[in-house]
């Protein structure tokens, strides 16, 4: 039996810096985005909220 | 400046099948990388060397299901372009480009991954006329191609058009991939050992290591599917609040 076990090792490792680069990718921009979605929401919520009638006082 | 989150172009997004946020890695994605790899560690400790080539012949648990999650993939990216096509739901088209990028990775991970094992026990990298290898290229070359494509088009319905006929005929190629040992007499690749109309002829042992792995890459591909389509959800999202509907 020739012995391979550099080229098992070589395959999974190529595998998994593949499959790892892209989960990290995928990762970063679902960071970027989330970000990006938060800051609309709040920056429409604060506007919203200074937009609205001032709330009467109870007696 | 952005509009506020009532927008029309917001709403029509909203009514067009894009819900709340929802997280991009969850339990089934965790599910399916402790699938792979458990899997990973059964295949190296766990299975039996093959005895004429060596621990080289473990790539076969990575290579061969990869191979078949890009077919999975190329798969869903063909069949959401036809219902894109038919219904011109936005949803659908998303899901096509999801499955489209997960398809380059595991084609990716195929193309890698085979001339590794290849150099050792063929005694070369790559040769052009076995068409399995050659195929399967081309077909990681319009899967490319249908990405580039869809990132350089503005219009989002010209855009999900194009792309979907280059789809179509891109999932064209995966029968000509599977069926090419068949074809061709001169190849490189061996004859099918479990996907054939006979019995498997793989020994037990390695056959359940091969299933095992067919059945973590399938969960992996659709783990990665689904947190690609929501990042997209999130994206036509933000880009329908800032107002420009078909920008990216």
């Amino acid at each position: 039996m020739i012995d391979t076990t550099a080229e098992m090792i070589a395959g999974y490792v190529v595998a998994g810096l593949l499959f790892g680069g892209y989960v990290l990718s995928l990762w970063l921009r679902a960071h970027r985005v989330s970000k990006r979605l938060d800051a609309i929401l709040s920056a429409a919520s604060s506007r919203r909220a200074s937009a609205a009638p001032p709330a009467r006082r109870s007696r | 400046m952005t509009s506020a989150p009532a927008s029309a172009s917001a709403r029509t997004v909203l009514s067009s099948g894009l819900t709340a946020p929802k997280p991009i890695f969850d339990w089934f994605f965790a599910l399916a990388g402790l699938s792979v790899l458990a899997v990973v560690v059964r295949a190296i400790y766990f299975t039996p060397i093959e005895a004429l080539q060596g621990a080289a012949q473990k790539i076969y648990y990575i290579h061969v299901p990869s191979a078949l999650g890009a077919y999975i993939a190329v798969g869903i990216t063909a069949l959401m372009s036809i219902v894109y096509l038919w219904l011109h739901d936005e949803r659908a088209d998303r899901l096509a480009e999801a499955s489209a990028e997960v398809a380059l990775v595991f084609i990716t991970v195929v193309l890698t991954t085979g001339p590794i094992w290849a150099h050792k026990i063929w005694g070369a990298w790559w040769v052009w006329w076995d068409m399995r290898l050659t195929f399967t290229l081309f077909l990681w070359f319009i899967v490319a191609a249908y990405l580039v494509l869809r990132d350089g088009i503005e219009d989002a319905a010209m855009r999900g058009r194009y792309g979907a006929v280059l789809a179509i005929l891109g999932a064209l190629l995966i029968p000509f991939i599977h069926l090419s040992v068949y074809l061709f007499s001169a190849r490189l690749h061996p004859m099918p050992v479990v996907l054939k109309p006979d019995k498997p002829s793989l020994p037990p042992e390695m056959l359940t290591t091969f299933l095992l792995a067919f059945v973590a890459f399938t969960l992996l591909c659709f783990a990665l599917i689904r947190a690609r389509y929501r990042i997209a959800v999130q994206r036509d999202l933000v880009t329908a609040f800032e107002g420009d509907g078909g920008s990216r």
